[in-house]
């Protein structure tokens, strides 16, 4: 049980697939104006991620490994394509506002890189705690990142408006925000670990 | 023949692909630490963009389309990129051993760049004609050449430069991103 | 020879499963997804004109005529006394893209203008959505050229502050809709053809 929640953690925090491995950009800052559409990113990835890693841990001794990067490929097209498809039948209105980036899902470094890396060589069970990890480590960053650049932006939260509008800063809601919030992040998850890291050191 | 002009000029400026709109970020900070690299994945993102663009066109509206299958884009879109990629591994394994050692893994990863992808996904979504998908297709392309170039101009200066503490490392390269991003957002008027 | 057949024949099988998978999720779906998008539209077409007992679709008839601004769906909406207006689905470039619902009544005046989506930047460009910038369109004669300005300046709409581009495309989506939604009606005589 220890191994799984280690595994889980570790996606969480320590590797935390945006602000440490910094893989899985692409989709990332552009879906961050709202915390509805982070919050959907990052439930939608999750998905694609934890089913394509069970599948592929569940395959991995039948899959011939010359041929294993387009097998991969296709089944996280396959879990991409579903996501893209129930979004649009169940919600619309997000599917509409997050467009071309659900089909990019599909080319996220984050999934590929932990099948490839993680799920393809271990047992199932780790693979769902490594995936749901990774998956809520990329999801609680995008939703921090949304929430800054909502409420400065827009004055919003989950469209409630919660600063008066006169005193939205635009910069955050448009692109430069983005890279702008997103170093701010970066900046401080790597003083976080080197204080960790200093601090462990220093006990020994 | 002046709307190939403005598709071309908004896809390099005014909707550039990394700047503004956030797509192939994983290259971008990873290879322009020097121009000669930025040019060379420039060049091969460029033709594997335009190549995956004039297959996955008449693929959609010639095979797709006809048979009702429009649910199975993501998936024969990504195969045919990653198969083109592959084919120019080959080639330039072959044909340019150096160019391809120095690319190493990124060659690879020019699959998983979102901007080829965005740009076969917005051909179609975007009613565009054949052409016109060609030419969107450079245009994203040199536009993401630009802006690496752009950052790998930045990148050497930085090196030589006084950074705070906090800051030191990719935190900066955001900075230089967000920095020219308001600069690329000058170019918003420039097509009324 | 041989394991290079093999795996050509074990990636296609893995291929077909896919597409066998998709195509069961996608009969599943898209019949949600059609009605979604038709009661959409119907929702939309009877907020602006809840007296209509129908509305026929003329979008064949009526073309924008410009290349930027395509209508999406031109309706003529049917009461029971008669020809009740008609409406116009047009999306065009703003500061993004917006769709529109443009209601224009009978004696060439727009009835409202409905966003139905804007992909401007929220809290910016989105405001084109809200009062007071949606509403200035009400009431207005549909053959106006809708000139944007700044507020107190004299033109017929004020431009949101910070989002002129948006503005001035929007009221360019409503101009177009109304000049070409009133002309046909005029030539039909609001009578459906």
């Amino acid at each position: 049980m220890k191994k799984y929640i280690a595994l889980f953690t570790n996606g969480l925090l320590k590797e935390n697939p945006l602000l440490t491995l910094m893989i899985g950009l692409c989709s990332s800052l552009a879906v961050t104006t709202a915390v509805s559409n982070g919050i959907g990113m990052g439930l939608a990835m999750t998905f694609v991620l934890l089913m394509s890693e069970i599948l592929i841990s569940l395959f991995r001794k039948i899959i011939p490994d010359s041929i294993r990067i387009p097998v991969f490929i296709i089944i996280i097209a396959t879990f991409t394509t579903i996501v893209d498809l129930m979004m649009k039948a169940y919600t619309p209105e997000l599917s509409r506002s997050m467009g071309v980036f659900i089909p990019l899902i599909v080319v996220n470094c984050i999934i590929m890189g932990r099948v490839e890396a993680f799920a393809s060589k271990n047992r199932v069970g780790e693979a769902v705690a490594d995936a749901l990890g990774m998956g809520l480590g990329y999801t609680w960053v995008l939703v921090g990142i949304s929430i800054v650049r909502e409420l400065l932006g827009a004055g919003t939260l989950l469209n409630i408006r919660i600063i008066p509008e006169a005193y939205t800063i635009g910069f955050f809601a448009k692109a430069p925000g983005g890279f702008f919030v997103f170093a701010l992040f970066i900046s401080i998850n790597l003083a976080v670990n080197r204080m960790t890291a200093a601090g462990k050191g220093g006990a020994k | 023949m002046s709307d190939l002009a403005e598709i071309f000029i908004k896809a390099l400026l005014i909707d550039n692909v990394v700047l503004m709109r956030f797509l192939a970020l994983c290259p971008f900070i990873g290879m322009s630490t020097d121009i000669k690299k930025s040019v060379g994945m420039g060049g091969a993102v460029t033709f594997v963009t335009v190549l995956a663009t004039a297959v996955t066109w008449p693929l959609f509206k010639f095979v797709l389309v006809p048979f009702h299958l429009e649910f199975l884009q993501i998936l024969t879109f990504i195969l045919v990129i990653a198969s083109l990629v592959q084919l120019v591994e080959f080639y330039l394994k072959k044909s340019a051993p150096a160019l391809y050692s120095s690319m190493g893994v990124y060659l690879a990863l020019i699959t998983t760049n979102c901007a080829i992808l965005a740009v076969t996904f917005d051909s179609i979504s975007n009613d565009y004609t054949f052409i016109q998908s060609l030419v969107y297709a450079v245009g994203v392309a040199v536009g993401f050449m630009l802006s690496m170039l752009l950052l790998a101009g930045i990148r050497e200066r930085i090196k030589i430069a006084k950074i705070p503490a906090f800051l030191k490392g990719t935190p900066i390269l955001f900075m230089s991103a967000a920095l020219l991003s308001m600069a690329f957002g000058g170019f918003a008027g420039l097509i009324k | 020879m041989k394991t290079m057949f093999k795996l050509s024949f074990s990636l296609a099988a893995y291929a077909v499963v896919a597409c066998v998978a998709l195509a069961f999720v996608y009969n599943t779906t898209d019949p949600l997804i059609q009605a979604g998008a038709r009661k959409e539209v119907t929702d939309a077409l009877s907020a602006l004109y809840p007296e209509a007992v129908s509305f026929e679709d003329v979008t064949a008839k009526v073309q924008s005529g410009d290349p930027k601004i395509t209508f999406d769906g031109v309706y003529v909406a049917q009461s029971e006394a008669g020809v009740a207006g008609i409406v116009v689905k047009a999306t065009g470039p703003t500061y993004g893209i917006a769709t529109l619902m443009v209601g224009i009544d009978p004696d060439r005046s727009i009835r409202t203008v409905k966003v139905l989506s804007i992909t401007d930047t929220p809290g910016l460009g989105t405001k084109a959505a809200e009062e007071p910038f949606r509403g200035q369109f009400d009431s207005k004669s549909a053959d106006s050229a809708f000139t944007v300005g700044k507020a107190g300046s004299g033109a017929e709409i004020a431009a949101i502050s910070g989002a002129t581009i948006t503005s001035k495309g929007f009221a360019r989506i409503v101009a177009l809709s109304g000049s070409r939604a009133s002309e046909y009606l005029s030539q039909t005589n609001g009578s459906a053809q």
